[in-house]
This record gives structure tokens, sequence and C-alpha cells, in this order.
């Protein structure tokens, strides 16, 4: 018996087939232009009082991006964020995709893409990578996208057997360099809390995050006017994501070229480290330490930090420096004091000293105070350090 | 070089009254020359003891292993670090395999119990990892102790390998099931070279977000399954769609990995590993393992009671002569079949090595620890440490005699052992193999005892003993085109990338293929797109992750712990073993004694939602065996088919969807030693429910007139029932055990019409009610077992009269004189002449009345 005699002979009891005609659009797409001095409040989620998002023009944009990435590349960005039915990163679907670009002379431009059918994943996706092909080269924009938004894209594209070559390009995620400055300043660093510090914008009548992966399967249940309605809450969530993103480059920028407090001064100074730029992470960290309202734990973070890039340039005096400071500050702190002993016993060959600052750390390593005390009894005996 | 290869069929077989001339007979004295001194006394006792009688004697002659030096193309610190592990040479199978494998074949092993299989899939491994290092392996294993194991042991000879050459072994092993903590999960996705895993995790981690592991898949070069033949049945045909959307995602990547195989002693190792795979494989069958002489004897309790017949307890007999091989501190491993005997075992073999040792009953500290150490119990349900804890003790020889259920059957490496005792037949030709080869040395001689119990399949294989020794072992079965299997496969594998039209999936021909496709999207379960070059796809879209859905076991319930409350102690709430789901109202019912390793306990709470059982420690008397009652009926018929109630030779049948529940209504208490009944006890506890898809055949009326008592009705429809199951398995490529059976009265002729209906099935002990009232109006069932149905009773169902007429032309063509338990099932057992013409009756009437 053939394979389809065989399955025709179990499905008796099977629903007629489903036409082809009887299924409406698969997706659709949406393009809005926003102006550069349009009220923030228009757009529903943000109360606000006619004042306009601070979104840089494209040039100044990109510019921004490149300074934050430690590269010269001027080419434009690309904001890019997805609403999926689901927060873990394997088997969602994303239903709403969002990507906008300045746009000189017009804005800031945002094209979104609205699922309206499981089906129609395969033609948004098929869409969205047409479009981003035609936009030329560009850095893409999204917050916590390397994460995120991006693998859920890709794993998509092969579910969906669409090449997707735009997710391999160049990207900056803001929440990474978000997190560097802020982490110690803002209670959390989420995108909401961002704008409300650092734009002044507080959202009302938003659709809550937690809320948005179910959306979509109860619009599928039954697209009435509230499911349609709460569909559309989480286009314009998205919206504001993508804006708010964009109008976030400009704190940030600021944040890395002048940092406003120590803690600021201290995350500033890790960005650079980690896009390898020692020379103004030096002085960003430099600043942190000696700042007067400094908290211990900036100094401490920024201490070591400083010590340690001293140590990578062999400058040993600046390095012995601060780790001197630091264990004046910070007594029997076991990482300081490593530091120290370290330096002490490998670089000065000092191991008397270096033992003294070993044993007087609140966790003392038993090996190195046992070989210090090796070294410091034949310093005694022979009269100098071998 | 010696080489001579034997097998059961070509063994000297001894049977009373049968000894063909040329052979020797199961005398005292031939036995030293099979037995060393030690084994041969113990034989002469169990001759000579009035209360057992012998019923064959049957001898396996030495066999001296065939060696070759392992091939030059090895890497030479492999080869040293074989030597290093005492393997100088390779057994010429071994060197078979590697041959066939390094010329990129697929290979099947089928030696049996240590023979090596392990070594030759571990070596090609090694050597590919050292001469390519990104080589990758994955493993499959049917259980996660079993990876376990394997990975342990490969491991180790890494580890020796890695040791000559530099630092770290050659070879990441990494393990990846449900107990991996996530960060070990992605070492295992980049950085080892071969992973451990099972069917499930393939099936729902590892295949839906392949792209991650689009490095391991690239570099995939083997495939190893190993204990081939438990992927039988409708779990066999999950499996082999699961490897068949394995091999296909591996092309994706641009990876045809070589599968190496290895299996247990089955009929047809190749065809199931083709089955499987759709591969054509390399048998490697010839065991070139040195083996001593092995000495099988079958014995039958002695009668007790003239007039009726009744026999000593099975038990008791193992008990007997496991304690004579005790007694002489033979290695010894007492196969059980079930956890209630391993547990009785256990406690008695303690005992008498307790009386022998101090020379009373009352224990000195010193002789009961003694005891405790050498005599070990081995089960599922046991926590995993305490598990691996026996096997160290048995393979380190501080345990002397182990009595284990078939947990101990399957490939965990416990080296081997002198005397093996099956109490009660294994119920398989194949099982009997594999567990009795769990005996022999080396070149020792080895002793295998099989004491048979009461029950009507062991009687059989008492009165026929050559059944055993001259049959094939069992053929393992798979259906992987089987629609309820394969449909749910392909929408994952849709899910996992695309299907396009006429792409070849692993053995499926594309162009059956095309026009399933084309219809599962017609009816909405795939989606069907055109692609802008103009191929058409198949795809599995939306949030719903398809493998989600689809179970390769049956839905998976939480287990029961088994916790111990001891008040005010440390050990408080120390969990002490697991009971499966389904045999928790069994043995975890309040009042039940739980025994553990010789210790009982007594359950004192059940926690049905929390799944715990908390029990406390006694000294009991007394164990107890839940009395279970089963129950039919079809709940929303699919069709019923009642053509002419007045008509004497219509036969009313049907298929509908069916509830299968079984009550546990009480338990009983037994004696310890004697096994008598002391006492009942009430049980409340939920029924434990099956929801499936039923069919159901009613005895006509002219059936029912030609066999007036309603107890040899009852029998023969059971029998007919056990024909109907066996010949449906047979044809639909099914394990026996995927379908049941049963008999209930219906006299409606509607499957029971709605009401429920006591069941007569085939196994455990029946009352006398259920037999009585089926009897009335007998009515045939077939199940599924399969929660929901597998689509093997609707086909049977479907086949109709084709099935009922080869079920009748299996019965009247066995060779059996009158009735055996391969064609008519355990009822066949009990002395009534005329069986085989009742099944018959009943098979053709139904055959009469389907036409």
């Amino acid at each position: 018996m053939s394979l389809l005699a065989r399955l025709a002979a179990g499905r008796r009891g099977d629903p007629s087939p489903v036409s082809p005609a009887a299924v409406g659009p698969r997706f659709e797409h949406r393009e809005t232009v926003w102006e550069p001095h349009r009220p923030a409040s228009d757009l529903g989620v943000w109360m606000g009082h006619g004042v306009p998002l601070p979104l840089p023009p494209g040039e100044r944009a990109s510019a921004i991006a490149a300074r934050i990435q430690g590269d010269a590349d001027p080419r434009p960005i690309v904001v890019l964020d997805c609403e999926t039915t689901g927060l873990t990163r394997g088997q969602v679907v994303p239903f709403v995709v969002g990507v906008a670009r300045a746009e000189p002379g017009r804005g800031w431009c945002v094209h979104q893409w609205i699922l309206r059918s499981p089906e129609g994943e395969v033609a948004m996706l098929r869409d969205l990578a047409h479009r981003m092909a035609t936009l030329g080269s560009y850095r893409l924009l999204t917050y916590n996208g390397s994460s995120f938004d991006l693998p859920v894209l890709r794993s998509r594209g092969i579910r969906c057997g669409v090449s997707m070559p735009f997710l391999e390009g160049p990207h900056l995620d803001a929440l990474i360099v978000a997190r560097r400055l802020w982490r110690l300043g803002l209670p959390n660093c989420r995108l909401t809390t961002l704008e409300r510090h650092w734009l002044g914008l507080r959202r009302v009548g938003d659709i809550p995050s937690h809320e948005i992966p179910s959306v979509f399967e109860a619009w599928l249940a039954d697209a009435n006017s509230e499911s349609e309605a709460r569909l559309g809450a989480v286009s314009d969530h998205n919206c504001a994501d993508l804006l708010a993103l964009g109008a976030l480059l400009g704190p940030i920028e600021r944040g890395l070229a002048d940092p406003e407090t120590p803690a600021e001064a201290l995350g500033a100074g890790r960005h650079f480290l980690a896009v390898h730029r020692p020379a103004p992470a030096v002085v960003c960290l430099e600043a942190a330490m000696d700042a007067a309202d400094a908290s211990p734990e900036v100094v401490r973070a920024a201490g070591l930090l400083l010590a340690q890039q001293f140590r990578r340039r062999r400058d040993w005096v600046a390095a012995e420096r601060v780790w001197r400071r630091l264990v004046r500050r910070f007594p029997g702190d076991p990482d300081v004091h490593e530091g120290l002993a370290k330096h002490l016993e490998h670089r000065r060959g000092s191991p008397q000293e270096a033992l003294y600052v070993a044993r007087t750390s609140r966790h003392p390593c038993p090996r190195r105070v046992a070989r210090l005390e090796r070294k410091a009894r034949r310093v005694r005996r022979d009269g100098a350090p071998r | 070089m010696l080489e001579r290869f034997s097998s059961f069929s070509r063994a000297r077989t001894l049977l009373p009254g049968t000894a063909p001339s040329g052979l020797s007979s199961a005398g005292a004295g031939e036995a030293d020359v099979f037995l060393g001194p030690a084994l041969g006394a113990v034989l002469k006792q169990i001759e000579t003891d009035p209360r057992l009688e012998i019923v064959a004697t049957h001898h396996v002659g030495a066999r001296s292993g065939a060696f070759v030096p392992w091939p030059d193309h090895l890497d030479p610190r492999l080869v040293a670090a074989l030597e290093a592990t005492g393997r100088a040479r390779a057994y010429a199978h071994q060197a078979n395999a590697l041959e066939a494998i390094s010329s990129g074949k697929d290979v099947v092993l089928a030696t049996s119990t240590s023979s090596g299989k392990s070594i030759a899939f571990q070596v090609p491994l090694l050597h590919a990892a050292m001469t390519e290092p990104s080589t990758r392996a994955l493993l499959l294993f049917p259980t996660k102790a079993l990876a376990r194991d394997q990975v342990e042991s490969l491991r180790a000879l890494a580890g020796v390998v890695g040791a000559g050459a530099s630092g770290s072994g050659p070879l990441g092993v990494a393990t990846y099931d449900g107990d991996t903590p996530p960060d070990q999960r992605r070492a295992a996705r980049l950085r080892a070279h071969a992973v451990a895993t099972n069917p499930d995790m393939l099936h729902r981690g590892l295949l839906p977000n392949h792209e991650r592991w689009s490095r391991f898949l690239a570099g995939l070069r083997f495939v190893v399954l190993d204990e081939l033949h438990m992927y039988r049945g409708v779990f066999g045909s999950h499996v082999a769609n699961v490897l068949r959307r394995l091999l296909r995602i591996c092309a994706g990547y641009g990876a045809r990995p070589c599968i190496v195989a290895c299996s247990a002693t089955i009929a047809n190792p190749a065809q199931l590993a083709r089955g499987l795979t759709g591969r054509d494989f390399v048998v490697v069958d010839r065991n070139a393992a040195p083996a001593g002489p092995r000495t099988y004897v079958a014995v039958n309790p002695g009668v007790v009671d003239a007039l009726t017949g009744v026999r000593r307890d099975y038990l008791k007999v193992a008990r007997t002569v496991t304690s004579h091989l005790r007694a002489r501190q033979v290695p010894t491993l007492a196969f059980c079949r079930t956890r209630k005997a391993v547990e009785l075992l256990t406690r008695y073999l303690r005992e008498d090595e307790i009386r022998q040792s101090s020379g009373s009953r009352a224990a000195p500290p010193a002789a009961r620890a003694r005891a405790d150490r050498l005599i070990r119990g081995y089960r599922g349900g046991y926590l995993p440490d305490h598990r691996r804890e026996i096997e160290r003790a048995l393979r380190a020889g501080e345990a002397q005699v182990v009595a284990s259920t078939c947990a101990l059957e399957l490939g965990m490496d416990i080296g081997g052992l002198d005397a093996v005792v099956l109490a009660g037949y294994p119920g398989s030709v194949a099982a009997t193999l594999q567990r009795a080869g769990r005996a022999g040395r080396r070149e020792d001689p080895s002793l295998v005892v099989m004491v048979l119990s009461s029950r009507p399949l062991d009687q059989f294989v008492a009165n026929a003993p050559q059944f055993l020794f001259e049959r094939a072992p069992e053929q393992a079965r798979v259906d992987p085109d089987n629609p309820e299997i394969l449909v749910p496969h392909l929408r994952c594998a849709a899910y996992e990338r695309p299907l396009e039209a006429g792409e070849p999936f692993p053995g499926v021909d594309p162009a059956e293929l095309a026009p399933v496709l084309q219809y599962l999207a017609d009816q909405g379960r795939l989606f069907r797109d055109k692609a802008p070059g103009g191929t058409v796809r198949y795809l599995a879209l939306g949030p719903a992750f398809p493998a989600g859905d689809v179970d390769l076991r049956g839905p998976i319930e939480e287990n029961f712990a088994v916790v111990e409350t001891r008040l005010g102690e440390v050990a408080d709430g120390r969990i002490l073993a697991e009971v499966d789901f389904e045999d928790g109202p069994l043995y975890l019912h309040p009042g039940a004694i739980y025994p553990l390793e010789g210790v009982t306990y007594e359950v004192r709470e059940l926690d049905w939602e929390g799944r715990k059982a908390y029990v406390r420690r006694v000294d009991a008397a007394y164990y107890t065996e839940a009395v279970c009652k089963v129950r039919v009926r079809i709940v929303d018929p699919i069709a019923v088919h009642d053509d002419d109630p007045q008509d004497p030779a219509s036969v009313a049948h049907g298929l509908g969807y069916a509830q299968v529940v079984r009550a546990v209504p009480g338990f009983k208490k037994l004696r310890f030693s004697t096994h008598e009944n002391i006492g009942f006890g009430p049980v409340s506890l939920p029924d434990l429910e099956l929801h499936t898809v039923a069919a159901h055949w009613t005895l006509p009326a002219i059936a029912l007139q030609g066999l007036a008592d309603p107890d040899r009705r009852a029998e023969a429809a059971l029998a007919a029932a056990h024909a109907l199951r066996h010949v449906a398995a047979l044809v639909l490529m099914c394990d026996t055990h995927d379908l049941s059976q049963a008999v209930a009265s219906d006299p409606h002729g509607k499957g029971g019409g709605g009401g429920w209906a006591p069941v007569l099935a085939g196994h455990g002990r029946v009352s006398e009610e259920a037999r009585l009232a089926a009897g009335a109006v007998p009515c045939i069932y077939l199940y599924d077992r399969h929660p929901g149905g597998a689509g093997l009773a609707s086909a049977a169902h479907e086949m109709g009269v084709s099935l009922v007429d080869r079920a009748l032309s299996a019965v009247a063509g066995c060779r059996c004189r009158d009735g055996c338990p391969t064609c008519l099932g355990p009822a066949a057992a009990g002395d009534r002449a005329g069986r085989r013409a009742d099944t018959a009756l009943v098979l053709s009437a139904l055959r009469d009345g389907l036409a």
C-alpha cells in the first residue's frame, strides 16, 4: 500500500481541506515618517507636553554610533526591534518587526511588519530581507539584539528557508553600552528607565512587555476589535522602542564623552576598554578614582581596572601607586592585596614586604604566603633576593 | 588458530529421552568436563535434590578466541593505549567491524554480551578524533543510565590515550540529557568530540535547535546506536523517524555520518538497522571472543501434592539453587522477573548466609553485615548512586550474589560471573540468551540454571524444552511509515527546515512522499509555499512547537519518590528510591511494605499530587501484594458493524475510542518464606486510565453454541485474542507489547455499549468471576497501548477477515501437538485436550462472520 493510501485510510475523520481563498492577507507593512519636531505624545505611548523627541539627524546618528564603537565607519544606522510570541530565544515567532532609519530631510522613517497569519511569516521575512537589501550598507542598532532579536530572526530565517544576510553586518547593541555606563547609576537598564531618566519621557497607555507574547495568539484565536486594538498597541510599543533607541544615542554619546558622575566615568572607562581604546579609558578611570564624591565601590573598581591597565603597558610606577592607594583605602581586601603582593613579589623583588601585604589580606592565599615565606627567609640568610 | 563458532542452534543439546547418539548424557561424571569442581558439585547437589526435577541439561562447548593484530592504519598511540588496558590484540569480529567502518560502511554488531562491542565503536571514534580534531560523534542510548556508563568507559580509554600523548585526552566526551546543566550543554555543543544522548533529547533538544549545533552537525562522522534491539515497535518507529530527521539535517550541513549499531541477540539485526535508518548494514555477528564451556540446566520445582499436581514455589527453589552456589562462593547473578521477587530473594539469601556463617537464625551483627555486603539486590527504582555502587561492588568482586531484574540485562559493565540463575522463564528466547550471556568469564566454565515457575508459559517450556534451545530468537520490527507516527515527525522535520518537494527524506521514496506532503498541506497540517525560484516547499509555522506534541515513549508522568520519615533525625526526609508512576498504586499504597535491598519499610502516607510516599522503617514479617482489576469500555464508537443481529453466524464488530481503567481495590499480606496469606487491606487511590483506540469482535451465536461451557469459551476467546494480537503485531511491524488484548462479555455487540466490562487479560491472576462473566458472550478487544492510539488497532480492524484468516492459519499450522504458548498464548496451559480445536472454532466462526 502506498504511503498516501495508508495515510488516507487512517484519516477518514479529518476535516475537509481548507481552501486557500479563505486565507486573508498574510502580513501587513506599515510605514510611518517621524518628523524632527513632532511631539513625542503624538504616538499615544508617552505622556507629554508637546516635547519633541531628541532624535539626532542621520549623519550625526551614524557618527555617534561610529564613535561609540570606536571605529571610523560612517555607514548609516538602522534601528531594529521585534516583538515575539515568547521571551525565550527558541521556538518563538516574531509577529511585529520594526526598523527605523534617519532619512535626510524627512526625519526618521519607521517600517513595521505585522503578521496576520502564521503562514504569513515566510512572506513577511522575505519582504523584510528584500527591503533591508535595498537599503545598501548600514549598521544595525538594537537593544539586547545580540542575545535576542538577531538570534530569533536568524533561527526563523532557517525555519522559513529565507536567507537574511542583513543580520550578519556591523551591529551596535546599545544595551551592552548602557549597562556599562549606567549599571551603578540607575536602578536598572530597561529601555523605559533610560527614557524616563535621560529623555524625560514617561510611558502611559503602553502595553506592558510581559503581556506582549500572548497578544498574537489571542488575535489568531479571535480577531475582534479588542484583540485588534491590542495588536495595534504592540505595534505602537514597537515604534516607541525604535524611536526611543534612536533618541538615546545622544545621552550615550554624552555619557562617554563627558561623564557627569564618577559611576558614569567608571562605566565610560569600562566601555573604552571593551572597544580597545585604552587612552580615553585611562582618563575616565582616573577621573572616577580621583573624584571626591566617588563611592568606595566605584573607586575600588576603577582603581583595579586602572592598575591592570598600567600593568599591561608595563608602567610599573603608576601601577604601584594605584595599588598602594587601594591598599590604604581598602585594607584587607583580597583582590587589592593580591594585586600589590604580586607586584611586590615579581616586579619589585621585595618578598618581605610582599609577604606582609599577602598576610594582611582578609583571605591570605596559603600557597603565596608559603612561597613568600621561603623567599623572605632566603633574603634574610643570603642578604639579597634571588 | 582454533576457530569454532557455536550458537544455540548448533550446540549440543541433551534432552531427557531425546539424546541423539554421540552426545554425552547429563551424568555426573560428565559434568567435570564442562564445569569446574565448584560448579560441578553444585550441579550434583541440584541433580540429587529430591525436591527438584531436572527437565533439560544442555552443554555448549568452549570456544577459543580468534585474535588478530590491531589494524595498521590505527594511530600508534591508540594501539599503545589499547595494549596498556589489556587488549594487546583485537578479536576477529572487532577487526572486521573496524575494517568495515574505516571503509565508510555502516555496521551492525550483534555479538553476545561482553564481547567487546563498545571497543568496536570507541576505537574508530578515537582514531578519527586524533587524526582530524574536527570530527564529531553522536552516541545514542535508550536510557540515561546506559549513556553515563558508556561515557565513563570512553573517557577512561581516551584518558589512557591522552596520558601517552599530551596533557588532556584527544577526545572530549559529554553527556547531553535532561540532567545536563546549561553551561555543560554549551560545552557539549561547542567543544565535545563525542556527545552521548538519548532519542528523546535528540528529538526535543537537539534537532529543533539544530542551528546552535551547526558546528557539531557539520563535523558529524559517526552515529552510534547502542542497544539497537530496544528500538522496536512503536517506540522504534518513532526513533526511526528521529534518525531520518537527524540524517536529513546532517545532509543540510554537508555531513553524511557513518552509523555503527550494537544489538543484543535478535533474529534480524540487519533488517532492524535498515528499518531504523534506511541504510544497508554490514553485519558482524560471529563472536570471536573466547568463552568457556557453558552448561544450561532447566529445573522444575518438585510436585508437592501428587493429586493436584501442585509444585513447590519457584522462588523457594530459586533460593535453594542460588544458596548452593552462594555456599560455594560462586559469583552468581540471579535474574528475577519482578522487582518483588528481587527483594524476596535478596532477603532469603541473606538469611541463608547468616544461618550458615553463624549457625543460628539470631544473627550477630558481624554476620549480618557480612551477608549485607556479599548479597545484593539490584532493580530499577534504586537511586542512581546506589546502583552505581552495586555495579562497582560486582566488578570488584565484593558482592558475590546479586539478585536482579532485567535492569542488569543491558550493557552495564559488571564483568563476568560464573553462574546465572533465572528465577522463572524470562518470557522470550532473546531475553534468555541475553541474561544467560552474563555467565562466563574468559575461558572458565559457567553454569546457567533456569528455575521454571508454575506459569503456563514456564510449564510449556518444562514440557518441551527444545522450544528454548531450537527456536531462533525473536524478531524486532519497526514500521516508521505508520502514518500516525510519520506525520507528526514530518511536521517536526518541516519545522526544523522547510521540506522541499522532491527532497529526499532518508528512508522514504521521494515519489511516495510528494503526494503525502500535498495531502497534509490540503488538510492544513503543513503550509505550502512557493519560493521565488519556483520550488515548492512545505513548512510547519506558527507558535506551536511540533516536537513538543510528540512523545516517543508515550506521555511521561512524574515518578513517585519514596521518602523516609525519621522524626528528629538527620536521615528524616531522605529519598530512598523511585517508583514509576504506573507502579505507584501497586507498591506504594498506604499499608504497603516496600522492601529495599532486604530492609522493609511501611508506607505511612501517599501524597498522590506531590508524587511522594512517606515510609517508615519496620521489621515486618510479611510483604504485601496489591490486587489489580482492569476494566474496559468503548467511550465513543468510530465504527460499529452489527449487520444482522438475528443471524447466528453474523459477527458484531467495530472500532472506537476506548477507556481502559486499572484499579487497585485492595492488597494482601503474605508471610515471608511461607508466602501464606495472613490478611487483607483496602486501598483507595485514583484509578489509572488509558484513553486509546480499540477494535472489538464479539463471538457469534454459532460459536457460543459450539462451545457450551463458558469457561472453555472464555479460554478459547483469550487464545484467539492472543493469536490475533501476535499476528497483528507481525503484520503491522510493531512489537507485541504495543498492542494489548482483552476479553470481556458483550451481549449487545457494541464493544461494551458504553458500560464497563471487567477484562480477562492474558496475564496475571484472573478472578473466577471475571472469567465466568467474560465467558457469557465473549468479545475480543485489541487496543493500542499508547495513549491516544498509534494506529495499530484501527489498522488491525481494517484488515478484518485477512487478519482472522492469518491468525487461524497460525493456530492451525503450528507444529505443536495441541496448542502451545506461541500459537495460543499463556492460556494454552492446563491439561485440557482440544484447546487448539476450540480456538480454531472461535477463529473460523469470526472469519465466516466477517467474510
